[in-house]
């Protein structure tokens, strides 16, 4: 007897889109139980080619075989299959099994063998991201998981490879349910975890973090998300062209990332050199000539910016993400505002006095210029 | 010589808020400086424009003064071919940096040329007035960021108006080391700060730390930003 557990979470899974998912678990459940009509239906429902579609709804008919409305998509089914040429790496090809999630309708392999193919298919997918493609990876690995859904290691690499944000998360879920796991494994796929979902809290954060970083394809899969989910039109719209942006860049150029400490770095120089040689101007281009007051306010005005940097920035560094937190994790966006208002008081101070007094000398020659002219 | 259009569009922003602001406000001034002028004859200079006796004496505005300078300018022509200038380099580079820290790049561009300008004339007495210097900075990021663009030129050949578009690389070559560079070996003394023009361009490798992460990224990837 099928846990109705189990269904209802296949047919959420199925429901919120997961189908790598959903297919896993419905494929479970008709392993245990054939006579689960209504997973049946599901399968047939999710199935990616017409012929596991006709494999799905042969086996609900046969439960019910007055059905009508199955008569009927039945039949449709088989039309469609018979219009389609069987596809690359399809159920419908000889040398492969008939890919229903966990379901093997006739002479079952030894377990033994099974595994040492589900081996070689991993070994696949590393292979292929080792070359750096990533699509024909999550390919390999959506059939992987369908076959053997309870591979721990498949899930967790479709848990780094899946497109979106909502199905990274929902395949790390899948690979801790399948747990207990060893300790390192259990605390990498529960910071994982974590991470994603706080990243699916303030999704514009992640996207421009990653696109901050270089890291293109996850920036695009952070805006992917934005346009599916946000409640907000003109949300999804700039999501949508953000994406496209992306695209274009992605397509023509190859960009290493710079460091982010670097880019910290480099870019609160700016206003301090800004200041320095202001500084300079007015102690009359004499380093020596330089007043304790000028050299406390550089070291304010260094500071405020690289808290303005580093606050505009969000730099995914580990010793930023320890001071205020990841993105998106409660209080992170306030105590960032906190700091970059500091910030701004760090640098603008500075400047401010440093006008007050060129001004209070302008005003002395100005007052001694009429002086003489009188 | 007058360059007057950068036919490539932006890739970040769309709008270049800051090099337009930056335009304003410089046409203001010289507004300002056309109603008071008659008002403080000499003294609008004297006090306003970066005078190399006051700085090394630190009496004046100091850097204030440099900064009051680089937004002055000695009249309609000095201004507009400035701002031509500065639309034609700026745009683009504010592309690349975004507005702030254009402005602070501009600014530091600026500073540096008043500041090589006082150093080479520290005895004299003569105000320096003009945005030359920030614009020299943002020739040579131009050209540090875009090496292969193409400027919209007005050439005059037999007084025959005409309009090349040249490589920056020429245009560089032609404007700062034919223009800038040879006089001051030559020692002329026709009133242009040459000075403030060359520091100025020196100023424009200072903007490594004015790019965005993304432009500097390309850079050193070695593809266009």
């Amino acid at each position: 007897m099928v846990s109705q557990e189990v269904l209802s979470e296949a047919v959420r899974a199925a429901k919120a889109g997961h189908r790598a998912q959903a297919r896993a678990l419905f494929g479970q459940i008709v392993k245990q139980d054939p006579t689960c009509e209504a997973a049946w239906l599901w399968l047939a429902e999710l199935a990616d080619h017409p012929g596991e579609r006709v494999l799905a709804l042969e086996k609900a008919l046969a439960l019910r075989p007055d059905h009508p409305v199955l008569q009927r998509r039945l039949e449709l089914a088989r039309q469609e299959a018979a219009a389609r040429p069987p596809v690359e790496g399809s159920a419908l090809e000889e040398d492969r099994p008939l890919v229903i999630p966990g379901y093997v309708p006739k002479a079952e392999r030894a377990p033994e063998e099974a595994l040492s193919t589900e081996d070689r298919r991993l070994e696949e997918v590393r292979e292929q991201l080792r070359v750096g493609r990533r699509r024909e990876a999550l390919s390999l690995l959506l059939r992987l998981v369908e076959t053997q859904p309870g591979n721990v290691e498949a899930w967790k690499l479709l848990g780094e490879l899946q497109p979106t944000l909502s199905e990274r998360a929902a395949a790390l879920e899948r690979a801790l349910a399948l747990g207990p796991h060893p300790a390192a494994l259990q605390q990498d796929l529960e910071q994982q975890l974590a991470y994603l979902k706080k990243l699916q809290v303030n999704p514009w954060s992640a996207a421009r973090q990653f696109e901050e970083t270089g890291d293109f394809d996850r920036a695009a899969a952070a805006y992917q998300w934005i346009a599916i989910h946000s409640r907000l039109p003109a949300e999804r719209v700039a999501a949508v062209q953000r994406i496209d942006q992306l695209k274009l860049r992605q397509a023509s150029d190859q960009i290493t990332p710079v460091n982010p400490t670097l880019n910290l770095l480099r870019l609160a120089a700016g206003p301090v050199l800004l200041f320095f040689f202001m500084v300079l101007i007015q102690a009359g281009l004499n380093p020596l000539a330089i007043t304790p007051l000028a050299l406390v306010s550089l070291g304010g005005v260094s500071a405020g910016s690289v808290l303005l940097t580093a606050t505009g920035m969000r730099p995914l560094h580990p010793a930023w993400v320890q001071m205020i937190g990841e993105p998106g994790s409660p209080g992170e966006k306030e105590t960032r505002a906190l700091l970059r208002g500091l910030g701004w008081l760090l640098v603008i101070v500075p400047f401010a006095l440093f006008f007050i007094e060129a001004g209070l000398r302008l005003m002395k020659l100005w007052i001694a210029v009429v002086n003489a002219s009188r | 010589m007058l360059p007057l259009n950068d036919p490539e569009p932006n890739r970040y922003s769309g709008f270049p808020i800051m090099t337009l602001t930056l335009i304003l406000v410089n046409i203001l001034v010289l507004a300002g400086q056309l109603i008071l002028e008659p008002l403080l004859p000499a003294r609008l200079y004297y006090l306003l424009g970066s005078v190399p006796l006051l700085v090394m004496g630190q009496e004046g505005g100091g850097a204030l003064a440099s900064l009051t300078s680089m937004f002055m300018h000695g009249g309609i022509f000095h201004l507009l071919g400035n701002m031509f200038f500065l639309w034609v380099f700026g745009r683009r580079v504010e592309d690349a940096c975004g507005s702030w820290r254009f402005l602070f790049f501009y600014l530091i561009c600026g500073f540096m040329g008043d500041l090589l300008s006082t150093l080479a004339r520290h005895r004299s007495p003569v105000p320096s007035i003009g945005a030359s210097g920030a614009i020299a900075g943002l020739l040579g990021a131009y050209l540090i960021l875009y090496p292969g663009g193409r400027i919209r030129t007005l050439i005059f050949v037999w007084w025959i108006p005409v309009l090349p578009k040249i490589q920056v690389f020429w245009f560089t070559l032609y404007f700062f080391f034919i223009q800038q560079i040879i006089p001051v070996i030559l020692g002329a003394r026709d009133g242009v700060n040459y000075w403030a023009h060359i520091g100025g361009f020196v100023a424009c490798i200072f903007i490594i730390f004015f790019m965005r992460p993304e432009a500097f990224a390309r850079y050193l990837s070695n593809e266009p930003v």
